[in-house]
């Protein structure tokens, strides 16, 4: 069944409740509803152990107050929520079970909106006949269904932010390739897109490989909301108490990072446009500040990769052609790391979130870059621009795929070596997109994108204004 | 433009000795006249140039601003010769040729080709015979072209020898290595010269003015050290100029495409949050159909035919939840306008019984119509109070709501909706389509938009009460587009300008760093942007 048809049927019934007002709100109710369901279900594997005691309270359990069709209803179930609440937030971690800590972080940043609880009940039975771990093939599903809430969430939302289609997020982890036992991170993992496709990829057959992928795949979220959807998704990929960090990656100095701090692959999609606080940009050396968020997380992501990790990401065109700041982030980059490829991402692909053109990197610390070969992948014959209902679809990346392996320059592909990047101020735009007539953005990406091409000219005009000053401090008048 | 500001701060700086440190070693200013002095006469006694009328010695009260050790003061006829031009008659045409044909003949109008500071040649060049004919004179390469009327002040080096017509006093230096100082001293008091030009309506200076003006005269190592050091400066100036440029034009392409990007986002349901309680538009849809119905059986309107269902490729982008597309035929009622028989139109002064009329989009104003001054006592098409009016032919796309009653004529397509909706969106949606109509005219000598392409456009239909939220929101922000516009033609003083602490600023430089910078916080303000960012946060 598709799963727009559970997202729509749950909210069609959540709209007749009084305590929802909001697409928000409707959200955060169903994550922390499939997050007991799907705690409940690692429970049923834990208990499998002979010592488990298990963490959720027996009658907070989900199997025993909410799996029941005919269960509890009404002005009890709405009571009985409360309670559970009250205990959950004030859990025993006395001895220290991650599991406990878990469960009450995420209880302490959700709340029950719903007042009715016969329309409760409707809801939980619906979860229940459409939500089934232990299908193995549901948890696509269960993917699929909080996306699509996702979705809900960004078409009305802000810019920055957004979700990673999955043939992106699929392409990017496959290109970098990382191994079980490497350590896996994405400082701004959303919902975990990223993650959950590098844990699709590893075929786990033994107790060892279990274990070591339980310590290996990490997590930072700043945001509270896709930060519980990241933990439930993870949850639902078979990771039993999910390495996330509610926390904002960017808050760290980077010069601080320790060794155990540091990994093997990094993926992810910063969010783009710059929402930070100032004092977020002092965590970069000072000739790396910026206001530009996905700026900032290069610098930090460069920072966070041990020698010879390596790095898939998604960067907004401007860094490309960038000067100023930017172009001081980029010679960092082409020094310390071999930025070995750039694949320019035909528009829309984040549609309808943003129109934005957008870029992967891939890049390896440790060895100087020597050049850059560039890859414009084209928008598939037959399509205008993807949409909700065409999003670009796994099978798009064929073209990139095949070229990846045997590159020749053509005329979507090619090779720059670095003396010419230098040579251009650390122009990084190639084999771009030919100039299109100009399509009217939404309106906070138009201002996120005149912020930026402002800035850009505004590092410019400072750039010349402190050649100004040189010229005029050199031989200062005594 | 800052950069036009900042070469004048430059060149102010270096005509008072303040760019470059002076060095004690230099041989004195005063040397170096004398030699000028002596160079003169010889060219005097040579007889290539003329004797002068000694000019009174420089007295205290017209020195502006104290110099430099080793620095003096001089008068223009000091340092130079100043030649004036002719033109040979106009009406001779053996006394003209094509550029590169004689010698080259220089008018201020000529003066915006030159290239790097550098005059070559106008548009005509004289011939041999129109030379001798007139009193132009040949200026020699190198020496310094300034207009003195029409205007005053337009400067350029001579590329080749050249001569000029009356509208220059050029500057032929005695000595060639001062023509830099010379060019640059001149044009640092071009203003100066102007504000004191005789003359009310058309001004101009005389040879004698000229040859009395006075410039600061440094060592002449000095004067190559600050040459340098200008030129350096103002190729820096250019590139400020060409960055400000661009960013004049992001501004204003900015405040162009800002309203139309928020029109976008309103009437793709991207600018308010959807409410889950809301009718959904479908409902509010049949509703309308059933009113339509209603209005036909009694009589009110005429029976449409029916419009074709929606196919998967016409729809152009998603719609949030509860929305639904619909056509412009299906929720409003349409009246294509007819023009009343032309002997019923009159000036409304003179009229009793009459119904306001409007051919076309005259009195279309931003968003409400004007008054028209004519009346019709036979209308044809009536648009009702609250319509939202299109132009239907050449030019087609604009729109306007009417608040009464008016005739409409032929140019005008009156668009009613039913069912109550506010008819502030249907204005926007349409105004968000103006591009995409003007697109879809047709007609060879006058494009027009038919009634079919009307009824038929697609339109995206919200909850009635999400509506009323959209143009609620749409309002206030078109009054924000308006606010960003207003910020540039705001003086400076009234403007925030806390935010150039924001850059770490060297003390001795903060002048210079101001007067850079004032451009660059003028545009929309921060604070103005945050509104119109916490506006779209708002309902989140």
């Amino acid at each position: 069944m598709a799963v727009s048809n559970t997202t729509k049927a749950l909210k069609d019934i959540m709209r007749i409740d009084a305590g929802i007002n909001g697409d928000a709100q409707y959200i955060e109710q169903i994550a922390w509803l499939l997050f007991l369901k799907a705690f409940d279900f690692k429970e049923k594997d834990w208990e499998l152990e002979d010592d488990y005691v298990p963490v959720i309270p027996e009658e907070y359990r989900w199997r025993n107050w909410a799996e029941d069709d005919e269960g509890i209803t009404g002005d009890a179930l709405i009571e009985h929520v409360e309670n559970m609440f009250r205990a959950l937030r004030n859990l025993d971690v006395s001895d220290g079970d991650p599991r406990k800590f878990l469960v009450r972080d995420v209880m302490e940043g959700v709340n029950n909106f719903m007042k009715s609880g016969t329309l409760l009940r409707q809801v939980i039975n619906k979860i229940n006949a459409d939500i089934n771990f232990e299908e193995v093939k549901t948890t696509h599903l269960f993917n699929g269904i909080y996306e699509s809430m996702l979705k809900d969430l960004q078409s009305a939302g802000k810019a920055g932010e957004f979700y990673t289609p999955r043939p992106v997020t699929r392409f990017v982890v496959d290109k970098v390739n990382p191994q079980l036992g490497e350590i896996v991170l994405d400082p701004a993992c959303g919902t975990g897109g990223f993650l959950t496709s590098v844990i699709d990829r590893f075929e786990i057959n033994t107790t060892d490989e279990y274990r070591t992928l339980q310590k290996t795949i990490k997590g930072i979220e700043k945001k509270p909301f896709p930060f519980l959807l990241c933990v439930t998704n993870l949850i639902a990929h078979g990771i039993d108490v999910p390495l996330i960090r509610h926390d904002n990656t960017l808050r760290h100095p980077v010069d601080q990072y320790r060794l155990e701090d540091k990994v093997d692959v990094i993926v992810t999609n910063p969010p783009f446009g710059g929402a930070e606080e100032k004092a977020i940009s002092q965590s970069v050396p000072a000739e790396l500040r910026t206001t530009e968020t996905a700026d900032l997380f290069l610098v930090h992501i460069m920072a966070l990769l041990k020698d010879g990790g390596r790095c898939g990401m998604v960067l907004p065109d401007g860094f490309l052609f960038g000067t100023g700041v930017k172009a001081a982030i980029k010679k960092k980059l082409l020094e310390g790391n071999n930025l070995h490829t750039i694949v320019r991402l035909p528009k829309d692909v984040f549609a309808p979130y943003t129109n934005i053109n957008t870029n992967l990197l891939f890049f390896t610390k440790g060895k100087p870059t020597q050049g850059v070969w560039f890859y414009r992948l084209e928008m598939p014959q037959g399509y205008k621009h993807f949409s909700k209902t065409r999003p670009m679809l796994d099978e798009h990346f064929a073209p990139v795929h095949e070229w990846w392996n045997n590159r020749k320059e053509s005329e979507v592909s090619q090779y720059v070596p670095v003396e010419d990047i230098i040579a251009a101020e650390y122009n990084l735009d190639f084999c771009g997109f030919p100039h299109e007539t100009t399509e009217i953005l939404p309106p906070d990406e138009f201002i996120t994108q005149y912020r930026q091409e402002k800035a850009i000219l505004t590092d410019r005009i400072e750039s010349i204004l402190a050649k100004i000053q040189t010229a005029l401090a050199q031989e200062d008048v005594q | 433009m800052k950069a036009a500001e900042l070469r004048q701060s430059i060149l102010q700086a270096a005509v008072q000795g303040k760019l470059v440190p002076q060095d004690l070693h230099d041989e004195p200013a005063s040397v170096l006249l004398e030699r000028i002095h002596a160079e003169k006469a010889r060219l005097v006694k040579e007889g290539k140039i003329k004797k002068e009328k000694p000019l009174p010695p420089i007295a205290e009260d017209e020195i502006p601003y104290d110099l430099p050790e080793g620095w003096v003061w001089c008068r223009l006829s000091d340092v130079g010769e100043i030649v004036g031009g002719s033109t040979p008659d106009t009406s001779n045409a053996s006394y003209y040729t094509d550029p590169g044909n004689g010698i080259p003949w220089i008018t201020p109008a000529d003066m915006k080709n030159a290239i790097e500071n550098t005059i070559y040649r106008g548009k005509k060049d004289i011939t041999a015979d129109g030379y001798n004919s007139c009193s132009t004179r040949i200026v020699p390469k190198g020496s310094i072209i300034f207009s003195s009327r029409a205007p005053i002040g337009l400067i350029a080096f001579a590329g080749n020898d050249l001569c000029t017509n009356q509208g220059f006093k050029s500057v032929i230096p005695y000595i060639m290595d001062l023509r830099n100082w010379i060019y640059y001293s001149l044009q640092n008091k071009t203003e100066d010269i102007i504000n004191r030009a005789p003359g009310t309506t058309f001004k101009e200076v005389s040879g004698t003015f000229m040859q009395k003006e006075i410039i600061p005269l440094p060592p002449l190592a000095e004067q190559q050290r600050i040459v340098a050091k200008v030129n350096e400066l103002m190729t820096l100036c250019d590139e400020l100029e060409a960055a400000e440029q661009e960013l004049e034009a992001l501004e204003n392409r900015f405040e162009e495409y800002l309203p139309k990007s928020i029109l976008q986002a309103a009437v793709q349901g991207k600018l308010v949050h959807q409410d889950l309680h809301d009718e959904p538009a479908s409902v509010l849809l049949e509703r309308i159909r059933a009113e339509k119905a209603r209005l036909v059986k009694e009589g009110k309107i005429k029976k449409e035919k029916p419009l074709p269902p929606i196919t998967e490729d016409e729809i152009p982008y998603d719609l949030p939840d509860g929305w639904i597309w619909s056509r412009l035929g299906d929720i409003c009622y349409i009246i294509m306008g007819q023009s009343p028989d032309g002997t019923s139109v009159i000036d409304k002064r003179n009229v009793i019984n009459g119904i306001e009329f409007h051919q076309g989009k005259s009195y279309f104003s931003d968003k409400y119509l004007k008054r028209s001054t004519q009346v019709t006592t036979d209308p044809k098409k009536i648009a009702m109070e609250n319509s939202v009016l299109l132009a239907v032919r050449a030019p087609v796309g604009s729109v306007n709501i009417t608040t009464r009653e008016i005739c409409i004529g032929r140019g005008l397509c009156a668009l009613l909706p039913l069912c109550k909706m506010t008819s502030d969106f249907l204005f926007y949606f349409l105004k968000s389509m103006e591009e995409d109509f003007v697109s879809k005219a047709t007609g060879t000598t006058f494009i027009a938009i038919t009634a079919e392409t009307i009824r038929n456009q697609l339109f995206p239909l919200p909850p009635l009460a999400e509506q009323q939220r959209i143009v609620a929101k749409v309002n206030e922000l078109m009054a924000l587009c308006e606010e960003i516009k207003a910020v540039k033609t705001k003086p400076i003083e009234q403007r925030d300008t806390n935010r150039i602490i924001d850059f770490p600023v060297a003390k001795q430089e903060e002048q210079l760093q101001l007067a850079a910078r004032g451009e660059i916080s003028k545009k929309p303000s921060a604070e103005l942007l945050q509104a119109i960012d916490d506006m779209f946060a708002e309902d989140e």
